[in-house]
């Protein structure tokens, strides 16, 4: 049976590859989405790794994630490093980072911070951050880079940089009056991480002397550095602080404490609370998509019968001559229905190794154009079912021309 | 006695009733049913091949009464022991012309097993029936009417199965050919275990047949 | 066939990301603009060499406050091409007849405004301009009035008027 199927398909390649390409297409669409939001969440989920809470100004917590982890949006207001100080004498608390942002270098954010960021934040649950080369800056003229900054801008240790002047509000402005020096550059992470760059708080303070309304009135180059200590230089407001605390039990209360903070209106956000809420409000938009991408499916699906039924006509002397020849009207029904899965068949597999390879392939771009890093796995189990399910609707509906074949030949005879 | 048919008449969808004329066929015999177009000639071989099912009547093949058939059994019957040919178009275009007669014991294990050697044996049957051992090489489209028509008979007649049905096959063939056809056609089938059943509405046809039945005289 | 198709698919993705792209040099002088609304001479206090205690004298910081505050009247009539961020003021719709330029995103907003010499009014009654989201840059040109006026979020020294109003796109483009 399958040789003449082959060969009767073979007669009529064409239509049957168009159909084929378009349930490809619609799969393809499916397996992307899908992909794209396992991805995403484990990403972001990944991102953010033995971070208790994140002390910021009172605001939405879903923004302060946002802007302190994966440097998406800008954070609107500050908080004072006298309050950070004073937290930080807290019992409970077992290290704080603090960190300011603001400026930006080609399109990469700046995260202005202490030291001690690369020994307490991780990442991918457990992972320290640890250097391909270099060290973390011990001056407060160097600055450490992640692997896609270095990558792209081509940087190596000691590569010059001048930073910019906000991350987008300003046109133009640049820190041109003082240059960093790369100290170091982190190993990939698959995180944000990858796409900062990372200087010491003071230096950040410090190409901001001269500054005032978001304005330069003289450069560096007329100021006497050795005129300001070290200590001087220490920031009075921060954008935020992450926290590890001694004991996750007390989380809860901690975050509780803040809230009630009399001195400045500030708040601790629990990261993983804060994605949740981002999980459900993108669920939502997932679901749109997802839903969209059954009714593209849906489509091919009619498209395939349509195509089998208009076949069907174009079949009718070669089913005569079978049934003429004592082919059952049950040989001719199997005629259809395994064309119908055979397409499907194929159409799954394609759209498995083409969004596979793609994905492979342009891993870096796709990591680049959307912070995310696909993994590399050939089909997962919800996958299979999924597939499952399209075949078996594929089949299920190829039974209507196959029920038609049927009852036409038996009543109509041969001619 | 390989086909026997008794009272049988059928209703179309239009509400026209005809009824057959009763036909007997025995092993060796020649039997050609004149009428004219539309006068349901189809419609006696659809009945007699058993891909149209019976209203009223009777027909029995090899002892296997139809009526008390279901049409996977008719199918199977059909597949062992009936060869067909259609008026035009018998070959499949995708198919080689091999594989075209190929189709005739395809469907049946029994009729298969009677061909120890199919490439032999189909070489046996072209020759017989005036056809060139090139034939096989050339792609469907490219043959003649006459040697299409020709193929198609091979393939009723491989695996011997015992009736041969003929839907008009040389209404597409001029005078000289037809009869060089329909000569090949009976010096091919074996006497023995075969007859042949053709229907057509060329009268000048009946010098090739021993039994010839008037179906418009027969007719309701 | 194919060919044109294509052809118009692209000019209408082109055309989506809509705004002047401009070079480095052309970039600079847009900027440089808003040091022609500040008279150069009004920072003439400063020393040649700044040191910490210096600047952090109060006498100092009200001296450059009060530099903020100089207007320069030599402006006035002039045309003027320069590239800020919008801040609306008088809407209608999805147009805005009149709007603040600032030279950061955000100023009067969250963060707080730009001195008066840097504030700019725009006036647009008979030709109202799209409204641009806070930080998308603009290019407005147009002819400057000089004169303060005050508004709840901010003070302005120049008003400008026969405007016209672009966007601007850098060379890379930044999701930030």
């Amino acid at each position: 049976m399958f040789k003449l199927l082959f060969k009767s398909i073979r007669s009529r390649i064409l239509p049957v590859s168009l159909v084929t390409i378009t349930l490809m297409a619609s799969m393809v669409l499916l397996l992307s989405i899908e992909r794209i939001q396992q991805a995403t969440k484990e990403g972001f989920n990944q991102s953010i790794s033995g971070v208790d809470a994140i002390i910021g100004p009172r605001s939405s917590s879903l923004e302060i994630v946002l802007y302190t982890v994966f440097h998406i949006g800008r954070p609107t207001n500050n908080i004072t490093m006298k309050t950070v100080d004073d937290i930080k004498q807290r019992k409970d608390i077992d290290w704080l980072v603090p960190i300011a942002l603001g400026d930006s270098h080609q399109g990469f954010r700046v995260v202005a911070t202490e030291k001690n960021y690369f020994q307490h934040i991780k990442y991918a649950g457990d992972k320290p951050l640890l250097m391909s080369s270099g060290l973390a800056f011990n001056k407060i003229s160097e600055a450490v880079i992640g692997a896609d900054v270095a990558k792209k801008l081509n940087y190596k240790i000691g590569s010059s940089i001048q930073i910019s002047h906000g991350s987008g509000e300003s046109i133009g402005m640049k820190h041109d009056d003082f240059s960093f020096k790369v100290s170091g550059i982190l190993n990939k992470t698959g995180t944000p991480i990858d796409q900062a760059i990372f200087i010491d708080l003071k230096g950040y303070e410090l190409i901001h002397i001269g500054w005032q309304s978001g304005k330069k009135l003289f450069s560096l180059d007329r100021f006497d550095m050795s005129s300001v200590t070290n200590d001087e230089l220490a920031p009075k407001t921060v954008t935020a602080a992450f926290v590890g605390l001694k004991s996750k039990l007390t989380l809860f209360k901690f975050a509780k404490n803040i809230q009630k903070y009399s001195n400045e209106a500030i708040s601790a956000v629990i990261p993983g609370i804060a994605l949740s809420q981002l999980w459900s409000v993108i669920g939502l938009v997932d679901k749109g998509f997802e839903l969209l991408s059954w009714i593209i499916i849906a489509i091919s699906l009619i498209a395939m019968v349509t195509l089998i039924i208009s076949s069907i006509e174009n079949r009718k002397r070669e089913m005569t001559i079978y049934r003429a020849n004592g082919a059952s009207a049950f040989f001719l029904s199997k005629l259809v229905v395994f064309e119908a899965l055979l397409i499907g068949i194929t159409a799954i597999i394609s759209a498995i190794v083409f969004v596979t390879i793609v994905s492979y392939l342009a891993t870096d771009q796709i990591n680049i154009a959307l912070g995310i890093t696909p993994k590399f796995e050939w089909v997962s189990l919800e996958e299979i079912k999924v597939f499952g399910i399209i075949l078996l609707a594929g089949v299920l509906s190829s039974l209507v021309p196959a029920i038609m074949v049927f009852r036409k030949n038996i009543h109509h005879g041969l001619s | 006695m390989i086909l026997n048919t008794n009272n049988l008449q059928y209703t179309y969808q239009n509400g026209k009733v005809v009824s057959f004329p009763d036909i007997e066929i025995k092993a060796g015999q020649k039997v050609l049913i004149i009428g004219f177009s539309g006068s349901g000639k189809t419609t006696l071989l659809n009945l007699i091949s058993g891909a149209l099912k019976i209203q009223s009547g009777e027909v029995n093949l090899l002892g296997n009464s139809y009526s008390s058939m279901s049409s996977t059994e008719l199918d199977r019957l059909r597949a062992d022991h009936i060869g067909y040919i259609f008026q035009t178009l018998n070959l499949i275009p995708f198919l080689s012309v091999a594989e075209n007669i190929a189709l005739g014991v395809k469907f049946s294990n029994s009729r298969s097993a009677l061909v120890s050697n199919l490439t032999v044996e189909i070489e046996r049957l072209l020759k017989s029936l005036g056809l060139d051992k090139e034939v096989l090489a050339s792609p469907v489209d490219n043959l003649s009417i006459g040697q299409q028509q020709r193929v198609a008979v091979a393939r009723a007649l491989l695996g011997s199965p015992n009736l041969i049905l003929a839907d008009e096959p040389t209404s597409a063939l001029d005078q000289n050919s037809t009869n060089n056809f329909l000569n090949e056609v009976m010096q091919t089938f074996n006497p023995k275990s075969q007859a042949i059943l053709m229907v057509s509405h060329d009268l000048s046809l009946a010098p090739h047949f021993d039994t010839v039945i008037d179906f418009n005289k027969a007719n309701v | 066939m194919v060919n044109k198709f294509i052809i118009i698919v692209l000019l209408l993705f082109s055309s989506i990301s809509f705004g002047k792209e401009v070079s480095d040099d052309y970039l600079s002088q847009l900027v440089d603009s808003w040091t022609l609304l500040a008279p150069p001479e009004i920072y003439d206090f400063m020393p040649e060499k700044l040191d910490y205690k210096t600047m952090n004298n109060p006498e100092f910081q009200k001296k450059i406050d009060n530099a903020g505050n100089q207007i320069n009247n030599l402006m006035d009539g002039k045309v003027i091409e320069i590239a800020g961020f919008m801040v609306p003021l008088k809407t209608k719709g999805s147009n805005v007849s009149q709007f603040l330029l600032v030279p950061e995103a955000g100023q009067c907003i969250h963060v707080p405004p730009p001195p008066l010499n840097q504030t700019l009014l725009v006036e647009m009654p008979d030709n109202p301009t799209s409204i641009r989201d806070i930080y998308i840059p603009i290019i407005v040109t147009g002819k400057v009035s000089v004169g303060s006026q005050s508004f709840d979020i901010a003070d302005s020294g120049y008003s400008l008027t026969d405007v016209t109003v672009e966007n601007l796109t850098f060379k890379y483009e930044d999701d930030l």
